[in-house]
């Protein structure tokens, strides 16, 4: 089959979960004999590589040998990461899909380029929507205010006019977002979380639970008993962007609280560049942490490092404040043998976290636990070995790329 | 005299194209103008001026062709007399100029009298390719450098004539060439010249010329030119004093001298290579080619860009913008229906202007077909299987987990943690049958609940210690696994054993197989060909056939009807204790197989369950297990060997020696690859250079290939006593069933589009060796197979046993 997986950003660029999970399926599913090819929306300069497609740029790359189409506009729309249409984008998409011969089209963020619903669906491509995160249901995409506070419903829209100061065209967007959606031939999510809160929102349809798989030759798994790895306090782990919604601020406010010489927060990481409005955040976290030995920035890291930083590390944290459709984080630590404290948010915890048995879980809605946590782990150290006899080992992602198989239709009768 | 005069180069052919197009080309390169080339054809075919001139460009071309060949001095004497240039300088159609050739010696001349100047000269030796009818340059080196001496050239001529350049005026003074001296006829001119004029020397390479070895030289042109030669040197005998052959022979002595100084400069020790003037030299004419050809760019571009200027400058271009920035965007606003309109208005204008109205009228109504046909099509629906965690119906049934292991590793905790989180099963036990692990095998599944029977390692048999635990299990069903194979998610028994239990005459079922991410490309392309070739696994199946027809199925259909897999094979337990594993040394899984649909049972083939599992394994595996799979798989299928004495392959010695040519074949050709020729390039083209090369029955050298395999090859080839010869034939046995398996190798590879870079080129390198070794594997165990049947065949075969017959 040919197969075409659509996701607003990509590699090299931009390396966050949605993309790892892109280029972990992407790769599975040419090991078993696929076409695959990556479309994405591309926000560097017109003169990195594009040439003229029709009224629109196209590059083409590869990157881990997986092929990728990256599209633009000649000139970007300021509201690009809002709407939920594009005439041009769906014409040139139209022509796209046909010179490839694509037979499926899976759709994994449809922002930025929700026009391939349309075209798909206009062509009769079969097409599979995953369900990343929020974006069709809130334009912010994580459910959450202004200040950051989590908000339960859109309300169609209305909300976020009250509460998000939204323009009126909201109430539009939603209703085209829902059209996609229901365009969609089948929908996927990778966690029940997910799929609770489009049901709760009245989205009804018939949605597939397939988990993300983790690769696991990318991220051995320890060999031997599981034992620590290093001496030395215990040390807090936190992997991921660095940016508000993820809480990054809410855990170093939390760890500070506790005054113990026998606990240490690595944070890893870095903010996207591009995110202008994150740099205060940054910066104004940075000078937080100066008056406290314990915590380290470490910078920036690569997929590939993950299972040394695993390594140094005896509870990873997720202290995500904002909803979270899965949190890949979750599954890479747990595989790694490394107990998880994340938030009652976050996708994943609800499939593989149980409280005070392999993990523990804190509400997002009384932020105070997680300082109350940390507190308990720092009194009594035992508690992450513990915690780590435990630990259930997540899907590999042959299985969730057999069972999209399965879905794709080649395995059924 | 003018500051830029016309140099005259006189080419002299004599019908050797391909060669004299170099020559043009170098001429054409030249930095220097105004040139003029005076082409004299002695005697060969007319050749294509119009081919020749646009080579040369704007370099004039004067076309001297003369009927009958009249000899080398005639030649030069007729180009002489058609040049029109203020110098002259020669080329034969073997020699190329560098690109600053004419300007470094024009140079020279400059504020001296001397009329005649030189340079110095590499010497190339050519061979023609006459597969890519292309000449190829053998071997490459300098000509010594040489400052001038008249009285040397009674002795040597040294100075080769590509590197001349004479002021026309003295060569009609001398006469020009003497057309009684043959080939001679260029020394002597240098000759009677030095005694008019001294020469300048520019100690730079500018030029290449080509030499011939005496030895390919017939004998009668040799002993021809000898002669010229003889009679020259007598015609200057009198200027050959003995003086001037004391100060020669001082000469020579020094020359020999300062060359053991060069070598060596300090005692017992080589020169740096980087200081050498050789070294320094050819650098100097790499520099050279490049300021050529970077010269050369920038004045195209020059051009170029005037030319640009020139149009934009002009009143039809002014027009032309101003109408596209008012007049268009005012009528055909940018992102409307009116601008798609007339873009396509236009596309199709230049359509029709280029390809004509014939090729416009097809687009437009193969568009208006597929627009129409895009509304007829009907929507398939596809059946999305039940993937509801948690909400599976149980069933009320156990089932024993049979697992033989053998230091499983730490991916057994996986393995056995997949087994325990099985959704929808009222009990599962697990037995693990295990080897003599040493690597806590046994406790890892002592943890997990497993009931664990020890064995003895050398007592292991893929049938008898399965049997061993059917013994000991208490389900209603039993599962044979690999201690490797991990099956996909927490439902996958429930979703085999709902299947077997809506028919009770279903025995046996086994699942697909997936491979692991870190399998590599070979891994990759045997479970794809397994799945999607050999069993069909693209769709759930059911076998049911009654026992005697099966009997009329060919080996493949028989497989594809009865192959039941032990990496992940489920049973119910009253009809498997009936037939049970026979202890078989290997494929014990397809004889119960086959054994159960001939007692009238039905077997399940899910492809809709999957159990992850692969290995990646060095080459030599493959060579075994292809001879062990071929054997044990001819004789349970009742396929009858290909008939090697047809084939005519008549003994052991004959076979191992068509084996170990194509696989030295192979060897030389990943030794050599042409990596720059593959970089980024679709994946068949690797294929197609590789089966080309294996084609060409050639002599082809010893090299190494993968160690494992080069061992294990040698060590049969010394066994029997066969010496490996340099060339495979075009076209035998072994290269048929190699290719058909590459051929299928290459249906994935394009499957996948992938194309060849650094990273997976050695992946590409191993899966070609893997395959031929399981090829050559195959063919031996073929072989035995015949062998066994043709009593009338009286070789030992045993040692075939020995080294290949164990380690799988």
């Amino acid at each position: 089959m040919n197969i075409l997986y659509v996701v607003n950003d990509f590699f090299p660029l931009f390396y966050g979960g949605v993309e790892r999970y892109v280029l972990n399926i992407s790769k599975q599913m040419q090991r078993t004999g696929h076409r695959v090819k990556v479309l994405t929306y591309g926000m560097d300069d017109k003169k990195n590589g594009y040439s003229r497609w029709g009224d629109m740029f196209l590059k083409k790359y590869s990157y881990e040998q997986v092929p990728v189409l990256c599209v633009r506009h000649n000139e970007i729309p300021p509201d690009i990461g809002y709407r939920t249409g594009d005439s041009l984008m769906e014409t040139h998409l139209c022509d796209l899909l046909q010179q490839e011969h694509i037979d499926i089209v899976h759709v994994a963020h449809p922002m930025k380029l929700c026009s391939v619903i349309n075209s798909a669906h206009h062509l009769n491509i079969p097409l599979f929507l995953t369900l990343t995160d929020f974006w069709l249901l809130c334009p912010r995409g994580r459910f959450f205010k202004p200040d950051y506070s989590p908000c339960n419903s859109p309300m169609e829209g209305r909300k976020c006019m009250e509460e998000c100061g939204a323009e009126s065209s909201v109430i539009q967007r939603y209703a085209h977002a829902y059209a996609l959606f229901q365009k969609a031939d089948h929908i996927i999510a990778p966690s029940r979380f997910i799929r609770k809160i489009f049901e709760q929102n009245g989205w009804h349809k018939e949605i597939a639970l397939v988990k993300h798989g983790v690769d696991y030759a990318r991220i051995a798994a320890p060999s031997g008993r599981i034992h620590r790895k290093h001496n030395g306090p215990l040390v807090f782990g936190y992997t991921g962007l660095i940016t508000r919604f993820k809480g990054v601020d809410l855990l170093v406010q939390s760890f500070k609280r506790v005054k113990s010489d026998k606990i240490a927060l690595h944070i890893h990481g870095d903010i996207y560049k591009e995110w202008v409005w994150e740099r205060d955040f940054f910066h104004e976290l940075r000078n937080s942490i100066k008056d406290d030995m314990r915590i380290k920035f470490l910078g920036k890291y690569s997929h590939d490092q993950l299972q040394d930083i695993f390594s140094s590390i005896d509870m990873t944290v997720v202290p995500s404040t904002t909803l979270e459709s899965y949190g890949l984080v979750v599954t890479e630590s747990l595989l790694c043998s490394v107990p998880v404290l994340v938030s009652d948010i976050v996708g994943s915890a609800y499939e593989y976290v149980s409280d005070g048995v392999n993990g523990f879980v804190f509400s997002v809605n009384h932020p105070e636990t997680l300082g109350e946590i940390i507190g308990r782990i720092a009194a009594d150290p035992s508690l992450p070995g513990m915690l780590r006899e435990n630990i259930v080992p997540p899907p590999r992602i042959e299985e969730e790329a057999f069972m999209l198989e399965c879905l794709y239709g080649r395995g059924n009768g | 005299m003018s500051k830029y005069p016309l140099i005259s180069l006189v080419v002299r052919t004599e019908g050797r194209q391909k060669l004299l197009r170099r020559a043009l080309q170098s001429i054409a390169g030249q930095t220097y103008r105004p040139i003029e080339v005076v082409l004299v054809n002695n005697g060969a075919h007319d050749l294509p001026l119009d081919a020749m001139k646009g080579m040369l460009g704007e370099v004039s071309l004067r076309y001297v062709r003369i009927e009958r060949n009249t000899g080398r001095a005639h030649s030069g004497n007729a180009g002489i007399a058609h040049a029109r240039g203020e110098y002259i300088g020669f080329l034969s159609d073997g020699d190329v100029l560098y690109p600053e050739h004419t300007a470094t010696l024009q140079a020279v001349f400059e504020g001296t009298d001397c009329k005649v100047a030189y340079s110095d000269v590499d010497a190339v030796s050519l061979s023609y390719d006459q597969h890519n009818d292309i000449f190829v340059e053998t071997s490459w080196y300098q000509l010594p450098s040489q400052d001038f001496s008249s009285e040397m050239l009674f002795f040597e001529d040294y100075i080769p004539a590509v590197s001349l350049l004479y002021y026309g005026e003295i060569l009609r003074t001398a006469g020009g060439f003497d057309e009684s001296l043959g080939d001679a006829s260029d020394w002597d001119l240098l000759i009677r010249v030095a005694a008019e004029s001294s020469f300048l020397h520019s100690p730079v390479r500018t030029a290449q010329t080509t030499c011939r070895s005496m030895r390919d030289e017939p004998t009668e042109t040799a002993l021809e030119e000898k002669e010229y030669c003889i009679r020259m040197l007598q015609k200057h005998a009198a200027r050959r004093t003995s003086e001037a052959v004391y100060r020669y022979s001082l000469r020579k002595k020094l020359q020999r001298h300062a060359l053991e100084e060069h070598r060596s400069p300090f005692p017992g020790k080589e020169p740096p290579a980087d200081d050498s003037p050789a070294h320094l030299r050819k650098r100097e004419y790499e520099r050279q080619v490049g300021a050529g050809v970077l010269r050369d760019l920038e004045s195209r571009l020059e051009d170029r860009n005037r030319y640009i200027e020139e149009i934009e400058k002009s009143t039809g271009w002014k027009v032309l913008n101003l109408y596209r920035k008012t007049l268009k965007s005012l009528c055909v606003p940018p992102e409307t229906k009116r601008e798609r309109i007339y873009n396509l208005l236009m596309k199709s204008i230049a359509v029709g202007i280029d390809s004509g109205a014939g090729v416009l009228i097809a687009k437009v109504k193969n568009t208006i077909r597929r627009t129409l046909a895009r509304k007829n099509i009907r929507r398939e629906q596809y059946i999305i299987p039940e993937i509801k965690a948690g909400t599976v119906n149980a069933i009320d049934t156990k089932v024993s987990v049979i697992i033989p292991t053998r230091n499983a590793g730490t991916d057994f905790r996986y393995v056995l943690e997949k087994i325990k989180i099985q959704k929808g099963i009222r009990d599962i036990e697990i037995i693990v049958m295990d080897s003599c692990s040493s690597d806590g095998t046994a406790g890892f599944a002592a943890a997990y609940g497993a009931k664990i029977i020890s064995l003895d390692a050398a007592a292991f048999n893929h049938g008898a210690t399965r049997n061993l635990g059917a013994e000991q299990a208490s389900g209603d069903f039993i599962i044979f696994m690999s201690q490797d194979a991990v099956p996909v998610d927490d439902i996958c028994i429930h979703r085999i054993l709902t299947e077997m239990l809506k028919d009770e005459k279903i025995a046996g079922a086994s699942i697909k197989q997936i491979p692991r991410s870190d399998a590599d490309l070979f891994a990759n392309w045997q479970l794809w060909f397994y799945n999607n070739k050999l069993l069909d696994y693209t769709r759930d199946k059911i076998s049911d056939m009654r026992g005697e027809e099966t009997e009329r199925l060919l080996s493949s259909e028989k497989r594809r009807l009865m192959q039941l897999d032990n990496v992940f094979s489920c049973f119910r337990k009253k009809i498997f204790d009936e037939f049970k594993f026979l202890p078989l040394p290997y494929a014990e899984d397809l004889d119960l197989g086959m054994r159960l649909v001939r007692g009238g049972y039905k077997l399940l083939f899910l492809a809709s369950a999957g159990v992850i599992h692969s290995h990646t394994r060095a080459p030599v595996y493959f060579l075994r297990r292809g001879y062990v799979d071929t054997k044990a798989l001819l004789n349970m299928l009742g396929q009858a060997p290909v008939d090697w004495n047809r084939a005519g392959i008549g003994s052991v010695d004959q076979l191992l020696t068509k084996i170990g040519a194509e696989y030295r074949s192979a060897c030389y050709f990943f030794r050599t690859l042409p990596m720059d020729d593959l970089l980024d390039a679709p994946s068949e083209r690797l294929f197609s250079l590789f089966k080309t090369f294996l084609n060409r029955g050639e002599s082809i050298p010893y090299v190494s290939g993968d160690p494992g395999l080069d061992t294990l090859f040698n060590r049969l080839l010394k066994e029997w006593h066969v010496c490996c010869p340099a060339f495979p034939a075009r076209d035998d046995v072994v290269k048929h069933h190699y290719f058909s398996f590459l051929d299928t190798f290459s249906e994935y590879v394009n499957q996948r589009a992938v194309r060849i870079t650094y990273e997976n080129i050695q992946e590409f390198i191993d899966a070609f060796y893997k395959l031929f070794a399981w090829t050559a594997g195959a063919t031996i165990g073929n072989y035995m197979v015949f062998s066994h049947h043709h009593p009338g065949n009286t070789e030992d075969l045993s040692p075939f046993e020995d080294i290949l017959g164990t380690g799988v």
